[in-house]
């Protein structure tokens, strides 16, 4: 057992170190790649004062919004209608599809039908719309499994008694799924905030961030785009913490919900369900 | 809370689409699913087309020619681009198993190993927080660590390890792969933990009632149930390894062909304005993708990715 807790300790460092890496090197006051001998913000008071680089930052984080906003509405919509609908399998396969196929394709496919056909210059509309497309997947995902919580007896009680479906869900839908939604949101607004394979081809007048470190680093490596690497890191990270957060919010919020309407029966029954899906060796009681 | 009670502007409209339920369906269905529908397939199936066409200047001029595949594949044109064709299937395939054998492992671990625990859950969503980073800047960090004067050979040179900087660190196939792995990690290990987390409990301990070590069990129950999984992750790798163009420029290398894959012929025949060719790489490439998704469900059938 500990050889493979080492084993998976070495892989979890594997996949951590490049991101964290990035944060060391912005704080290294020789600017060169090497373990820290000091500590400077010596590195992001260039970013700070380079134009170029904080016009990307200005963009990119538009540009995050602006997707946050549109994607999470659409998946939001989706969802609901995905529910509703019998041809769920052909629903889901078109929403995640885009997640198998190379983005660098779908972003020269796009420009190419945005350009050539529709006459369009690119723009920050044609990059918002692959941002869009690479962020409404995971959006779908999130939302469509927080709502996986939500107790359809529930719904249907409020149903029963006369609300209406808005109502229904406005009240005890979306207090649940609230969470999931928000999570989505920030999911949104991270994946936009790094996208750059989609961008490559579709980018209109100036850079956003990944697309600014491309062109410098064809060039040269410079140490203030250690610390723009390590704020857009920084940033990530954070808002991916406060977003995993919300989701565990998902669970208990429902729980609360249930645990207030439901009668003791249904809680057994529960109880029970859960007792059932333990550990391999111990079964059931 | 009295849920009879109206109130605010949306009561109107929610008593209308009561009484038009299929409207509001509509309306919440359709703008996602024509976004997708006209964002991503009508493109992507123009690709197709496009690659039959041929290119004045700056603009595709509809027609009928397969030069563009001929140019690609070296039928009387040097055939360069094919050897990198090939030398990227070759990377492809080799990255997908190293990728499937260390995957699976870690699925393994989080899925059975840890059942129950309360460390399992965070410790998946670890393997997920890389994704949410910038993969270019994830790319650059390995290149720092790789590179002559790089983390590691500057901490073997430190101690005493090595005299002179390794130098197939960097500008590899090897780089290329510890680059690749890191991205795509994550994608091996999500399907096959969830095919994973599905096996029920009763069978893993029935197993172990019945005699079986636990390399029985892994061999005879669970690799064949998450078979479907498996592959589902080998077909993201596979298919991200094709369409990969920054690993190759920033870790690979120009002397053992490594620095330019097909996804940077695509590049370069777009900064050439060769549309048509960049459409017919990119064609090979889409419908090897679709072969495979294809090929899996006619194994698997569309319901399983309703289970998965």
């Amino acid at each position: 057992m500990t050889l493979w807790k080492i084993l998976v300790a070495f892989f979890v460092l594997y996949i951590l170190m490049p991101p964290l890496l990035l944060v060391s090197i912005s704080f290294e006051p020789s600017g060169f790649v090497r373990p820290l001998t000091g500590f400077t913000f010596h590195w992001y008071d260039v970013m700070l004062r380079t134009r170029g680089l904080m016009d990307a930052l200005f963009k990119s984080i538009i540009l995050a919004v602006l997707t946050m906003v549109i994607t999470t509405f659409l998946a939001l919509n989706a969802a609901l209608g995905y529910r509703k609908t019998r041809f769920k399998t052909i629903v889901i396969a078109i929403m995640i599809l885009p997640i198998f196929l190379p983005g660098l394709i779908q972003g020269f496919s796009l420009s190419i039908v945005l350009g050539q056909f529709l006459g369009m210059q690119r723009s920050i509309w044609t990059e918002l719309a692959g941002h869009v497309l690479w962020a409404l997947p995971f959006a779908f995902l999130v939302i469509l499994t927080s709502m996986s919580v939500v107790r359809r007896e529930t719904v249907l009680a409020a149903l029963d008694l006369g609300a209406n479906e808005w109502r229904a869900f406005k009240d005890i839908e979306y207090p649940i799924i609230k969470p999931g939604i928000t999570s989505a949101a920030i999911f949104s607004f991270v994946l936009s905030f790094n996208e750059f394979s989609r961008t490559y081809y579709l980018q209109g007048i100036g850079p956003t961030i990944p697309t600014y470190v491309w062109n410098k680093i064809t060039v040269a490596i410079t140490p203030e785009i250690f610390a723009l690497s390590a704020l857009t890191v920084i940033i990530s990270l954070s808002l991916i913490a406060v977003a995993t957060v919300y989701l565990t919010m998902v669970g208990r919020v429902a729980e609360e919900v249930t645990k207030q309407e439901t009668p003791k029966g249904l809680r057994i029954l529960r109880r029970r369900e859960k007792a059932s899906t333990g550990s391999a060796l111990v079964g059931n009681q | 809370m009295d849920a009879t009670k109206t109130s605010g502007p949306f009561d109107r409209l929610a008593e209308y689409f009561a009484d038009h339920p299929r409207h509001l369906f509509y309306l919440q269905i359709l703008p996602p699913l024509l976004f997708v529908v006209f964002f991503v397939f009508v493109p992507l199936a123009s690709i197709f087309a496009w690659s039959f066409w041929s290119v004045q200047g700056n603009r595709l001029i509809p027609g009928f020619s397969t030069n563009a595949y001929a140019e690609f594949l070296g039928v009387g044109y040097p055939t360069w681009r094919a050897e990198i064709f090939l030398k990227t299937l070759r990377i492809a395939v080799s990255q997908t198993l190293i990728a499937l054998v260390v995957g699976f492992a870690i699925a393994y671990f989080v899925g059975i190993k840890l059942r129950g625990s309360k460390y399992a859950l965070p410790l998946l969503l670890l393997f997920a927080v890389p994704f949410l980073t910038s993969y270019l800047l994830r790319t650059l960090s390995w290149h720092v660590v790789l590179q002559t004067q790089g983390i590691i050979n500057s901490a073997l040179m430190a101690l005493g390890l090595i005299k002179v900087p390794i130098t197939w660190l960097i500008f590899s196939e090897f780089a290329v792969h510890i680059g690749l792995l890191s991205t795509y990690l994550p994608f091996m290990i999500f399907p096959i933990w969830l095919a994973m987390s599905r096996i029920d409990s009763n069978v893993l301990a029935a197993s172990a009632d019945l005699g079986g070590t636990p390399k029985d069990t892994l061999f005879r129950v669970v690799i064949p149930l998450t078979l479907p999984g498996m592959l589902i992750g080998s077909i993201f790798v596979f298919v991200g390894v094709l369409g990969d163009s920054v690993v190759p420029q920033i870790l690979g290398g120009p002397t053992d062909g490594s620095g330019t894959l097909i996804a940077n012929l695509i590049d370069k025949a777009v900064s050439g304005q060769q549309y048509p060719l960049a459409a017919a790489i990119a064609s090979i490439i889409l419908l090897t993708a679709i072969g495979l998704i294809l090929g899996w469900e006619r194994v698997f059938g569309l319901k399983k990715i309703g289970e998965i």
